[in-house]
């Protein structure tokens, strides 16, 4: 295919991705702060942003000052920046209608309706009146763009690009979650014993992966930060743990071999992740510091996201 | 969009329109609740109402359903629609906005019904036409018999813009020119089909005809099963079979590419929507290089070689070597791929020539000299500026006639004599003794009108027809209908999208 095309509906995916992502944690700061005891909405929020990139983005401009939770609500959700629920989602809205011939006209559909929705009064009138109901539409919105496009789209070269894009948000989404929360419940890592407050960020850490009724089912007994942490890194089925994810990577990045025996630089760098995650045990991991350990594999797979560029997108 | 490439102006003396004088109209049925007001524009040929204001038998069976239909239940039709363009995004770029805004093309949920028997001898018209015009390009570029016989002026030919000399002694593959054809058609005042204009580099609009159609089913699942209408589906198929009989290199599974200008051009949608409903690649200048006279696309795989075109850039464009070196929306070297016959483009380079208005007086004898055939199609009275005679007769009539630069389109660089101003005139007068070769004059045509439905009745509004014509090897193939473009404004005459135009499905039915 088109190696501008290729770019494009990475790009794509990647977006639809991260506005879904950034909706899940923004429902759940929203939604938890409402009622829990000990946990503002602005610690919430500060985690988010951090998440989100927007904290990194001001700093290098020389801002120091956080916003107030609300402000800070309202900039990832419509602000004219990048990183917003709506400008992720218009860009990938027009990523997909710059590549409107390689993908179906159903998943076009599906994520032109999306945009069509976000812009619309009705969605203004929802984020005002109810905002949790607002996020999971987003997020409903993304899922259905998903599901439309497994349901009428081939498993050919566009679908493997569309899946990385997609795999790589997820991944780097959830080990960014779990780091943010790694410096706000430290202590827990540790062995200690839990607390109220730290349960409750856990139950956060696991909405925002929408994972939560999977661990519970898999985890019997009380919320603890090892078995999350666990979980979201480690676990082979969970779809948004960053070994699920990884694994998946690989398998697209295989299927996009131009000679069945060569791997190229990114699938190099994506079993450079997966030695990370792969064989390791959760002690050994939060042994050697939990938070040197989720930078590296966040390093891990921007480096992967450089080598798409080598491999595929760059004109040879 | 359709401001760039058609013949959008579509105008009528307005002196002649009075409404409160034209009688009102006898419902298709009595109890039609949208035609009780209906009054036909007068001094204009009425599609739907004849003689005594009673319907037309051959499109009769069309209106029945819908005129069943109350005012409310064609609103939410009409509301369904525009949800459903809005959703496909089946929008064109505004040209204003840099960034690319979109705009849905308006439509209008009434169809706007042709016998199937007129369309039969319209469709021999357009493709003895088209293949005249092939004859006439692949002539001009190589023998010239035509000017030799006199039977088209040289001068006029080898002066036109449209002439690329750089094409002289080009035989393109199969000796194929025009394998898209637009021609614009207008009714005269009898009803009777005539050609307006040719347009044989980049006709558009044919993607709204497939959509339209698409939302049409949606909105009156039920009148399709009452009423014949032939389909339009054809359109991508034939023009797929074309990309194979075409390609260069005789491969069938050489894949075709669409060159678009990007996804901010006007026309987008519709390139995007020819690639994918033939299985073409989508392709930038910049995603194409050119070694040794062969024309390759990046790939994620490395280079891919493309061997047959369809462009939808102009040829001033496609070169930057050859033609405007300032483009940057083609690619260096194509036109020496293309010359050696290493790449089918389609359309050729420099089919500007033959739709040149000045070159379309000498249409019907070009029709005769290459065919030995009489046109099957009219056409419109045209003044050729660059004759002193008919010069003066134009500077002398500016106010009645319509003033078209030769190489314009969309409306641009016209005057529509009747509503124009002195200034204007004078601004014309001015443009015609500069350059009077540029330049070429029509009466005022009637155009022929249909109803409309306006939220609250039918209204009857001026429109025309785009019909596409493809050719690949063997005969021209011509889709049933084609775009009907209607100005939807009251009191406007111009059925351009920028200016309150916009289309209608149209139905060939059978009678």
């Amino acid at each position: 295919m088109i190696a501008r095309v290729a770019e494009n509906i990475y790009w794509m995916q990647r977006y639809v991705d991260r506005a879904e992502g950034t909706a899940r944690m923004l429902s759940v700061a929203t939604s938890m702060a409402m009622d829990s005891a000990g946990v503002s909405l602005a610690e919430m929020m500060r985690s988010v942003w951090i998440v989100s990139g927007e904290q990194e983005r001001l700093e290098k401009k020389g801002v120091t000052d956080m916003p107030d939770p609300e402000q800070m609500r309202e900039v990832l959700t419509w602000d004219k920046n990048p990183v917003s629920i709506v400008r992720c989602i218009e860009q990938s809205r027009n990523n997909a209608r710059a590549a409107r011939d390689v993908i179906s006209r159903e998943y076009w559909e599906a994520l032109n309706e999306l945009w069509l929705w976000i812009c619309s009064d009705e969605a203004k009138r929802q984020y005002e009146n109810d905002p949790i109901g607002f996020y999971q539409a987003v997020i409903q919105g993304s899922y259905r763009a998903a599901g439309t496009a497994a349901a009428t789209m081939t498993q050919n070269e566009t679908m493997n690009f569309m899946s990385i894009g997609r795999q790589l948000e997820r991944a780097g989404q959830t080990a960014r979650v779990l780091d943010v929360k790694h410096h706000a419940v430290g202590p827990m890592l540790e062995g200690r014993a839990d607390t109220a407050e730290g349960t409750v960020l856990w139950v956060e850490v696991l909405v925002a992966c929408s994972a939560y009724e999977t661990y519970f089912r898999q985890n019997r007994g009380s919320i603890r930060g090892r078995r999350v942490a666990r979980f979201l890194l480690l676990d082979p089925r969970f779809p948004r743990s960053v070994l699920r994810c990884s694994n998946r990577l690989l398998e697209a990045l295989e299927h996009l071999r131009i000679t069945p025996m060569v791997a190229g630089e990114a699938e190099e760098a994506i079993r450079h992740v997966l030695a990370k995650v792969a064989p390791h045990d959760i002690d050994t991991i939060l042994d050697s510091g939990i938070h040197e350990y989720l930078t590296s594999v966040i390093e891990g797979l921007a480096e992967v996201n450089q080598a798409m560029y080598r491999d595929f997108f760059l004109p040879r | 969009m359709l401001s760039k490439n058609g013949a959008l102006w579509y105008l009528a003396d307005r002196t002649r329109y009075s409404p409160s004088q034209a009688p009102v109209v006898k419902p298709v049925s009595d109890s039609s609740e949208l035609f009780r007001q209906y009054k036909p524009i007068e001094g204009t040929f009425d599609e739907v109402f004849g003689k005594e204001l009673m319907p037309r038998e051959n499109v009769r069976a069309a209106f029945k359903a819908i005129e069943r239909l109350s005012v409310p239940e064609l609103s939410s039709k009409q509301e369904l629609a525009n949800a459903l363009f809005q959703r496909g995004g089946i929008t064109f770029a505004v040209n204003s906005d840099a960034r690319g805004m979109e705009k849905v093309f308006p439509f209008d949920v009434v169809p706007r019904p042709i016998g199937a028997k007129e369309w039969e001898r319209t469709s021999l018209g357009l493709a003895q036409r088209v293949k005249a015009l092939n004859l006439f390009l692949q002539d001009v570029y190589g023998e010239q018999r035509i000017l030799d016989a006199g039977v088209v002026p040289r001068d006029l030919v080898l002066g036109s813009t449209g002439y690329v000399p750089q094409a002289a002694g080009i035989r393109p593959n199969h000796g194929v020119h025009i394998h898209i054809g637009g021609i614009d058609l207008v009714r005269d005042e009898s009803g009777v089909f005539v050609v307006l204009e040719d347009n044989v580099r980049c006709p558009s609009g044919v993607s709204y005809v497939l959509e339209n159609r698409a939302v049409m089913k949606r909105v009156f699942p039920t009148v399709f099963r009452e009423v014949q209408v032939r389909s339009v589906d054809q359109y991508p198929i034939e023009l797929q079979r074309a990309f194979e009989t075409m390609s260069a290199s005789g491969t069938s599974d050489a894949r075709p590419v669409v060159l678009t200008p990007g996804m901010y051009n006007s026309a987008y949608f519709e390139h995007c929507f020819l690639a994918r409903r033939t299985g073409a690649a989508l392709v930038e200048g910049r995603d194409l290089v050119v070694q040794d006279d062969v024309v390759y696309m990046r790939t994620t795989h490395g280079l891919e070689r493309v061997d047959v075109m369809y462009r939808r850039i102009d040829d001033d464009y496609v070169d930057p070597k050859v033609f405007r070196p300032d483009s940057a929306l083609g690619v260096a070297g194509l036109f020496a791929a293309y010359a050696k016959g290493n790449l089918t483009l389609m359309n050729a380079i420099g089919n500007g020539v033959a739709d040149d208005k000045a070159v379309y007086p000498y249409i019907p004898d070009a029709i005769k000299y290459y065919l030995d055939e009489d046109p099957i199609l009219g056409q419109v009275k045209t003044y050729r500026c660059d004759l002193p005679a008919e010069r003066s007769h134009v500077l002398a009539n500016l106010a009645s006639l319509v003033v078209k630069a030769v190489d314009g389109a969309g409306g641009y660089g016209m005057l529509f004599g009747p509503l124009s101003t002195k200034a204007e005139q004078d601004e014309f007068r001015g443009k015609i003794e500069k350059n009077p070769r540029g330049y070429i004059a029509q009466p005022v045509v009637e155009l022929s009108a249909s109803p409309v439905f306006d939220g609250k009745q039918m209204v009857a509004r001026r429109v025309d027809l785009r019909p596409y014509i493809i050719t690949g090897r063997g005969e021209p193939w011509v889709l049933p209908g084609g775009l009907s473009r209607v100005a939807l404004v009251e009191g406007s005459y111009v059925v351009n999208s920028s200016q309150g135009g916009g289309s209608k499905d149209t139905w060939v039915v059978a009678e």
